[in-house]
């Protein structure tokens, strides 16, 4: 077995704010193997992207702040390096891409200024030229037609899902090992989200990249993913290989989870089921296990003490749940 | 981003540390790079459908009240607030305290006894006591004629609160119509509020007031004049300048109103509420409108430093307020005669105009990070 | 709340009957700022909605989907066309027709947060359709609201608590029992769920399920969320580029897609099964929705299609009753 890629252990980024603390991410462990493609899922605000940002190292301090833990990546811990050092690795070995490609695009250069000058800043022996042609070939591998002219064109030039596409080019033109996708297509139509998904998962398995697909789309995971985290509340809840998720669920978050999409392939009329209750108040999360006061299986132990994540006997499928399915 | 060692201590220099960060920042969520929607919101403290209900539950506030609890925390802001209160108390209540202050005095030149009531009002001239520095009799000394520096300085405050008053009611009142209608309707009153402000932008303020100064002054002088109070005692020409200011400042006003009505009209609860039957009407003055009150206050805090200098500058002039009638220009105008001599007589008027100006600006700016929807916490 | 008895007519009759509808935004240009162009958002759509049912209409974004809508409720005045509402022409009707006939025809916003307004409470905004319809004095109105409240499953407790003190599924749920204040008829829904959270999702469509099934609504629900769209619709209309491409039951629509551009659609959803998605062939579309400024001429879809032949270029494909109550505007469906 190779050596991990991405080690996070016990990671705590908190927020500080005016209405208390947030504990956005709270005690989170997982590992990443290169090559890997690794979904984590979650609503909004269960941490699932301060979690990337805290392995990209951009969360904004103040508020926030990494409380604790370590983000081992090749074994090195990404919270020991100076702000040069963080610089060399963002972009080069861990790239990131963002839900929204407009606005992470600078508008006033050419996309393939953009790339090239990516390539440029982390490979000092690459001149002008050469950066240029590497920048039309990216364009060219995520399938931007007639990349050579298109390159000179600016990012408004472009439409979303090209725009998306060009973020790719420039987050792969490095040859990264690991690239962190932030809802990549959530801001993309369903044709051009499964154009975007599909060329991801061609060039992730061509360059050996490992991803780390964010989303709060479980179809996303299930077409994309080889492992999957469930976050909840800054937590962790339940961890396995995609096919034991939608499979044999074992928290009882990510079978509510499942229960309340409705799928295209289902018989229509059936009734969902949601789950019930909001999600807690983040600067004030009870005692005990986050998802209790919603939970249909709730006990009085659940209440009382947080149930850290285990294998619950099923292979690598670990839930964070006293009672697991 | 050393995060490590964030300790709400005293500093190495032996200072303590005014709230440090790490105890209590402000949660900015966009200081996240392109990650607006990412970061960690809690459901905004949601009232959960099955929460116990609260027998007290504590007082609900609006936006806008949370604003203003923003504002009140801006030290900065507070502080000038208070400024601008003293300074409006003393030129209204100042002049009735100092006319009981102090003795009576046996004039040198005449022969006569006079009062505070007398030597210490505005216009009252003790040709041998000029260039005097503050005693117990003139607080502030007393100018190249002899005229009491307190009593002219308090009333040119007076001069410039009024004037700011009058500017921000026309200011206000008409920015906001047309502001409303154009961004609401658009059409020939778009047009034209965009010809029109295109046109005082090109054409510069000041000399567009010294213009109608010019061609209007003696008819202000002849009419206004007539005006009990605010026209009389060589006021009337400020009324003209009142006007004029306002005139030139109000199409800016109603530009920002205009931008800010697009973006309200784009809202969907302005939808919502024609869906709902709501008549034009209603919607502008019960849905735009009461949105518009933040920006509006914002902006005429920050038109007002700009009148209160164009008054000034307008005055300095010799184009507004005339003598015998003080204003905090035209004692600028008078003393800067003598600056080598007797700086004391510049710098008084010149600071107050300074600390006026500035505590304006700063409540605007103070206004304008509590009401800006981006520094929300 | 009080049952509405008057409106007990026939289920399945037509109830919103939509045809030729255009709405064209011109696009200003030049020096003078001429119309130099048009964007055609809606271009022709034929449609009708049944009393008591739901008729989905999806469509990817700048498909012209929430301009329909918008519309058929006369919230955008249309460039062409005709627009009934129970036999009434909207179109043609005077302003105060139509907002007299607000009280029949409400809508869902998909923006919970700037769908209310911030400086209102729960209560005023909503009592602000009963007052508008003077419904009863302030008592009455008081408790209609906390009737309403009830209805949607808001506690009436909060009821002068403002909007930002709830989350984005209560917001939702505000808007809605606004919606229903006035005992409307037919309620347009423009993506009610896509702007909430997926476990909060299905709470608030259940509720429009319920309050379908309780007060005899007709909906128009529009959304980009297929599997959305199929579960809770009854007939489903799919838009590309400002025109109904397909019209059939939701069954069959998903079944038999007879338009390619159904057919690539479904195929792009990602199905939250893995084994489902291993075997899934997708059709992956070229190229990305031309500009409705400048639609390609004919059938608009045909630049990205794998059928195209020579007369999909020139004539643009009628939507025509392909199988029974399955409409379809393609030359070669199937």
């Amino acid at each position: 077995m190779a050596a991990n890629l991405l080690e996070v252990n016990n990671l705590k980024t908190y927020f500080y704010t005016r209405g208390g603390v947030v504990k956005a991410v709270d005690d989170v462990s997982f590992i990443m193997k290169p090559g890997q493609t690794l979904g984590v899922v979650g609503e909004s605000g269960s941490g699932k992207s301060v979690t990337a940002l805290s392995v990209m190292r951009l969360i904004a301090t103040p508020p926030g702040k990494i409380a604790g833990g370590e983000i081992l990546f090749n074994g090195e811990n990404i919270l020991d390096k100076s702000r040069d050092e963080l610089t060399e690795l963002r972009g080069s070995k861990i790239s990131m891409i963002f839900q929204d490609p407009m606005t992470s695009l600078n508008p006033v250069f050419t996309v393939g200024y953009q790339i090239a000058e990516t390539v440029k800043r982390h490979r000092k022996d690459v001149s002008n030229e050469q950066a240029w042609r590497r920048a039309v070939e990216m364009l060219d591998l995520v399938r931007i037609p007639d990349a050579k002219r298109r390159a000179k064109n600016y990012p408004h030039e472009f439409s979303g899902g090209m725009r998306q596409r060009v973020m790719i080019a420039i987050a792969l033109a490095c040859n990264p090992q690991l690239l962190i996708a932030d809802e990549p297509t959530t801001a993309l139509d369903v044709t051009i989200q499964a154009q975007v998904l599909e060329l991801m998962k061609g060039l992730s398995q061509e360059f050996g990249t490992a991803v780390m697909m964010i989303t709060h789309d479980l179809g996303v995971v299930a077409g994309t993913c080889q492992y999957v985290n469930v976050m909840y509340a800054g937590h962790i809840v339940e961890s396995a290989p995609v096919k034991q998720i939608f499979q044999t669920p074992a928290h009882p978050y990510t079978v509510g989870l499942l229960q309340s999409i409705p799928r295209v392939d289902d018989a229509r009329g059936a009734r969902l089921t949601p789950i019930a209750g909001q999600p807690p108040d983040m600067v004030n999360i009870p005692q005990g296990c986050p998802y209790a006061a919603r939970c249909p299986k709730v006990q009085a132990r659940c209440r009382q003490e947080r149930p850290e994540l285990q294998l619950v006997g099923r292979g690598d499928q670990s839930a964070a749940c006293f009672y697991p399915n | 981003m050393d995060t490590h060692d964030h300790k709400p201590e005293t500093n190495a220099s032996g200072f303590i540390a005014p709230t440090s960060n790490a105890v209590e920042p402000e949660f900015e969520l966009s200081t996240v790079p392109g990650h607006e929607n990412a970061a960690p919101i809690p459901e905004e403290a949601a009232i959960a459908d099955s929460a116990p209900i609260d027998p007290k539950p504590k007082k609900s506030r609006t936006p806008f009240q949370e604003s203003l609890r923003r504002f009140r925390r801006d030290k900065r802001a507070m502080i000038s607030l208070i400024v601008i209160l003293c300074i409006v108390v003393i030129a209204i209540l100042g002049p009735f305290i100092y006319h009981h202050i102090g003795g009576l005095y046996k004039q040198q030149l005449g022969t006569h006894i006079i009062g505070p009531d007398v030597y210490h009002t505005y216009d009252h001239q003790e040709l041998d006591r000029a260039h005097e520095m503050p005693s117990p009799q003139y607080w502030l000394g007393t100018d190249g004629i002899g005229r009491d520096i307190l009593a002219r300085l308090m009333q040119g405050m007076l001069i410039s609160i009024v004037l700011a008053v009058v500017v921000e009611i026309v200011d206000i009142s008409l920015g906001i119509t047309v502001g409303v209608l154009a961004g609401y309707y658009g059409g020939w009153i778009d047009q034209f509020l965009a010809r029109l402000a295109d046109l005082l932008f090109a054409f510069p303020g000041l000399l567009f007031i010294i213009l109608v100064a010019g061609i209007l002054g003696g008819w202000a002088d002849d009419t206004l004049g007539a005006v009990p109070v605010i026209g009389a005692g060589g006021n009337a020409r400020l009324l003209l300048i009142s006007i004029v200011l306002a005139f030139t400042s109000w199409p800016l006003m109603a530009r920002y109103v205009r931008g800010q009505t697009l973006q309200i009209k784009e809202q969907q609860y302005i939808e919502a509420a024609r869906t709902s039957g709501t008549n034009d009407l209603t919607i502008l003055t019960r849905h735009i409108v009461p949105n518009l009150f933040s920006i509006v206050m914002v902006a005429s805090t920050l038109n007002i430093a700009g009148t209160i200098i164009g008054e000034a500058g307008i005055s300095y002039l010799g184009l507004g307020v005339r003598p015998p009638g003080a204003s905090i220009g035209l004692m600028i105008s008078d003393a800067s005669q003598s600056l080598s001599a007797y700086p004391w007589e510049l710098l008084v008027p010149s600071l107050t105009l300074v600390i006026i100006v500035l505590s304006f600006s700063f409540i605007g700016d103070g206004l304008r990070d509590a009401f800006d929807p981006h520094s929300k916490d | 709340m009080v049952q509405q008895v008057q409106k007990t007519k026939a289920i399945g009759t037509t109830l919103v009957d939509v045809k030729g509808l255009k709405v064209h935004f011109p696009v200003k240009g030049g020096l003078l700022g001429r119309t130099v162009g048009q964007v055609k958002a809606v271009d022709g759509v034929d449609l009708f909605v049944r009393r008591g049912e739901t008729l989905g209409l999806v469509g990817e974004s700048g498909c012209g989907k929430s301009t329909t809508g918008r519309a058929i409720l006369q919230l955008i005045k249309p460039t062409a066309g005709t627009v009934k509402l129970d036999g009434v022409e909207l179109t043609t009707a005077s302003s105060n027709d139509i907002r007299r006939k607000r009280a029949e025809m409400q809508m869902v916003f998909q923006d919970p947060y700037s769908s209310l307004d911030p400086r209102y409470t729960i209560g005023q905004i909503i009592s602000e359709p009963l007052e508008n319809f003077k419904r009863g004095n302030a008592k009455e109105i008081q408790e209609e609201v906390a009737n309403l409240m009830e209805t949607v499953g808001l506690n009436p407790f909060y009821v002068n608590r403002f909007a930002h003190e709830f989350s984005g599924g209560q917001r939702q749920r505000i808007g809605i029992a606004r919606a229903l204040a006035l005992h409307p008829s037919f309620v347009v829904a423009d993506e009610p769920v896509s702007a909430l959270d997926v476990s909060i999702q299905a709470q608030v469509l259940n509720l429009l399920q319920d309050l379908q099934g309780k007060f005899g609504l007709t909906y128009l629900f529009v959304a980009h969320n297929l599997s959305v769209v199929k579960h809770i619709s009854d007939r489903v209309a799919v838009m590309y580029l400002g025109r109904v491409v397909e019209l059939a039951k939701s069954e069959s629509l998903y079944e038999t897609p007879l338009h390619p551009y159904t057919q690539a659609l479904l195929s792009a959803i990602p199905v939250p099964d893995p084994e489902v998605e291993l075997r899934r062939k997708r059709i992956i579309l070229e190229g990305d929705v031309p500009s409705p400024v400048n639609p390609p001429s004919g059938c608009n879809f045909h630049p990205r299609c794998w059928k195209a032949q020579a007369i999909c270029r020139e004539v643009i494909p009628p939507l025509e009753e392909k199988q029974s109550n399955h409409y379809a505007a393609c030359h070669f469906p199937g």
